[in-house]
């Protein structure tokens, strides 16, 4: 990647991360959008997202090594890498969201394993150990592995999470866990074609051969869930833009370029991209309809409205916190793969 | 025969409850729809009591209007939290700050409360909503002291005026007036409720007002497919 491009993630990461510690220590909620009837918005899906990525990313690792003799391969090295980032900035994202920030690390001391997020957590934390084993022990092989199950672990939980809402018909279903699974297989690999030919376009001619067939038959996979999960009782998303964004930019285009073999890394960009409109748009869905008919009307005050635009200061860190998991993905894996030639 | 306000017979009720210990009694309300005038005098004695800030409601009434011209009805329909048996906020708690006592009214920590909004999405019934931080008459020449004030919930005192104040920032919903409970007042929305539609007590008990109401009138629950068992009981 051109080093004008690295600038500007950087830039938009800076900016991004200002936003966000001024949220969590300055401007509290009075600089977010969301409230009582849409108690989460861009940020939720966003993590959802990185999560998602962060999974399907360890898994195309593993592939990329099961596939070419077992021994983990350099393109495993920056897939795990690519997961630990977009983990890490997957959790920045819900950390900030938190009405308490600073209380966000009660979940470690004090988990209800009753709540399917708690034990999400504490497979987030394996992964990282994990990925601490795979990049600084001889184990590679077992960590690696170790990583996977976990990365399966945390996607599972999630899923069963959002699931498993009662209150949220457009979320309660088993096709939710199922959708999680291939949305996670999709933007994984979308991160690890985009954040593999940064790093490194030699290493991914000649390790990530696999990767651009894996992007394309999971994104055409997530978008036939998606449709079923539409008509199965999330009809909300037939009529939300960002649902349409996600099929015509995140999976027609994308794949007719994967099919031609164009636009180097645009189409994983556009993938990712897409995936997020698909999250948010799965979010917005579960608030789309009051919980009890007339509700929303009556009590009239602030931030108790069905409608929800995200806020200046969300689009900033949404856009800050994507492109430092993309710039912080490339950073670690060329100064790690440089240290391993040295 | 003078009949007595019917305050008097569901405040002795509460006093002879609160002899047991609380696994022994199981609070539940009933509203009868047909005396309910929509006034929402119970919202804002709730508002009142709670000091509650904007974007948070406890006791909203629903203006509901069904049929068609010229069958038309309308129905006012208080929403308190429904106290469900088996509530659906209680396990995606991360942390469990939230949940069921052994009187059956669900609570918040507010200590423990990370403010992640779990248990607002997984409401049936809205009941739970979130403390932002948001104050009325911020932007206003001064900040107005009835909204600072200290208010008691669970059987504490608390504040919001503190930058670091733990209710700010957590789910917040009704808890049948805890604190007033334990001083042997009835909830705030039974007591300003003019219509007097608003019963209470001790479900355990079977000659309280509230089961012998109930035991004459047909009852009805919201959303019992949802399988959370609610405690609020309506006619």
């Amino acid at each position: 990647m051109g080093k004008t491009a690295k600038a500007v993630l950087l830039v938009l990461f800076v900016a991004g991360a200002v936003a966000a510690l001024g949220k969590v220590f300055i401007w509290g909620e009075s600089v977010t959008n969301y409230g009582s009837y849409t108690p989460w918005g861009l940020w939720v899906g966003l993590y959802v997202l990185m999560v998602a990525a962060a999974a399907g990313a360890a898994w195309t690792g593993i592939y990329v090594a099961w596939s070419q003799g077992g021994e983990p391969k350099r393109l495993t090295t920056i897939s795990l890498i690519a997961a630990g980032a977009f983990l890490a900035f997957g959790l920045a994202f819900i950390g900030t969201d938190l009405g308490k920030p600073m209380k966000g690390f009660l979940i470690f001391f004090s988990p209800a394993f009753s709540s399917k997020l708690a034990w999400a957590s504490w497979l987030y934390m394996a992964f990282f150990v994990c990925l601490g084993g795979y990049l600084f022990t001889q184990a590679k092989k077992a960590f690696m592995y170790l990583a996977g199950l976990a990365a399966v672990g945390f996607v599972v939980a999630e899923g069963l999470f959002f699931g498993g809402m009662v209150a949220r018909a457009a979320w309660n279903s088993l096709l939710t866990p199922v959708s999680f699974l291939a949305s996670a297989v999709a933007a994984g690999s979308a991160a690890v074609f985009t954040v593999g030919q940064m790093s490194s376009e030699k290493i991914f001619a000649e390790e990530g051969y696999a990767v651009k067939k894996i992007l394309m038959y999971s994104l055409v996979a997530v978008a036939a869930i998606e449709v079923v999960h539409a008509f199965a009782g999330q009809a909300a998303l037939l009529s939300s833009v960002p649902f349409w964004g996600f099929v015509v930019l995140g999976v027609v285009v994308p794949v007719i370029m994967l099919m031609k073999n164009s636009g180097a890394i645009l189409p994983g960009v556009l993938a990712l991209l897409g995936l997020a409109c698909n999250k948010y748009a799965f979010v917005s869905s579960g608030f789309a309809a009051e919980p009890m008919p007339g509700l929303a009307n009556a009590f009239q005050a602030a931030r108790l409205s069905l409608s929800y635009a995200p806020s200046a200061v969300e689009w900033v860190v949404a856009v800050g916190f994507v492109a430092g998991a993309i710039w912080a993905a490339d950073f670690l894996a060329n100064k790690l793969l440089a240290a391993k030639q040295a | 025969m003078e009949r007595e306000d019917i305050l008097l017979t569901m405040q002795r009720d509460l006093a002879k409850a609160m002899q047991k210990p609380p696994e022994k009694r199981r609070w539940g309300m009933l509203i009868d729809t047909r005396k309910c005038v929509g006034c929402h005098a119970c919202t804002i004695g709730c508002v009142a009591e709670y000091k509650l800030p904007p974007g948070v409601v406890y006791r909203p009434v629903i203006d509901k209007v069904s049929g068609k011209f010229p069958d038309v009805k309308r129905q006012f329909l208080p929403r308190p939290c429904y106290q469900c048996e088996n509530p659906s906020c209680v396990p995606v708690c991360p942390v469990g700050a939230t949940k069921k006592e052994a009187d059956g009214i669900v609570s918040i920590d507010y200590e423990k409360c990370i403010g992640c909004r779990s248990c607002i999405a997984n409401c049936p019934y809205g009941a739970r909503t979130f403390d932002a931080g948001d104050y009325y008459t911020e932007n206003q020449p001064a900040l107005q002291e009835y909204e600072k004030a200290g208010f008691f919930e669970y059987g504490k005192q608390w504040r919001r005026d503190g930058k670091h104040a733990s209710v700010i920032g957590s789910a917040r919903k009704c808890h049948f007036c805890t604190s007033r409970l334990q001083k042997g007042l009835l909830p705030i929305c039974v007591s300003t409720c003019i219509g007097r539609a608003t019963f209470f007590g001790d479900l355990n008990d079977e000659q309280s007002l509230i089961k012998k109401v109930m035991g004459a009138g047909k009852v009805y629950r919201i959303k019992e497919e949802a399988g959370t068992d609610p405690r609020v009981y309506y006619i």
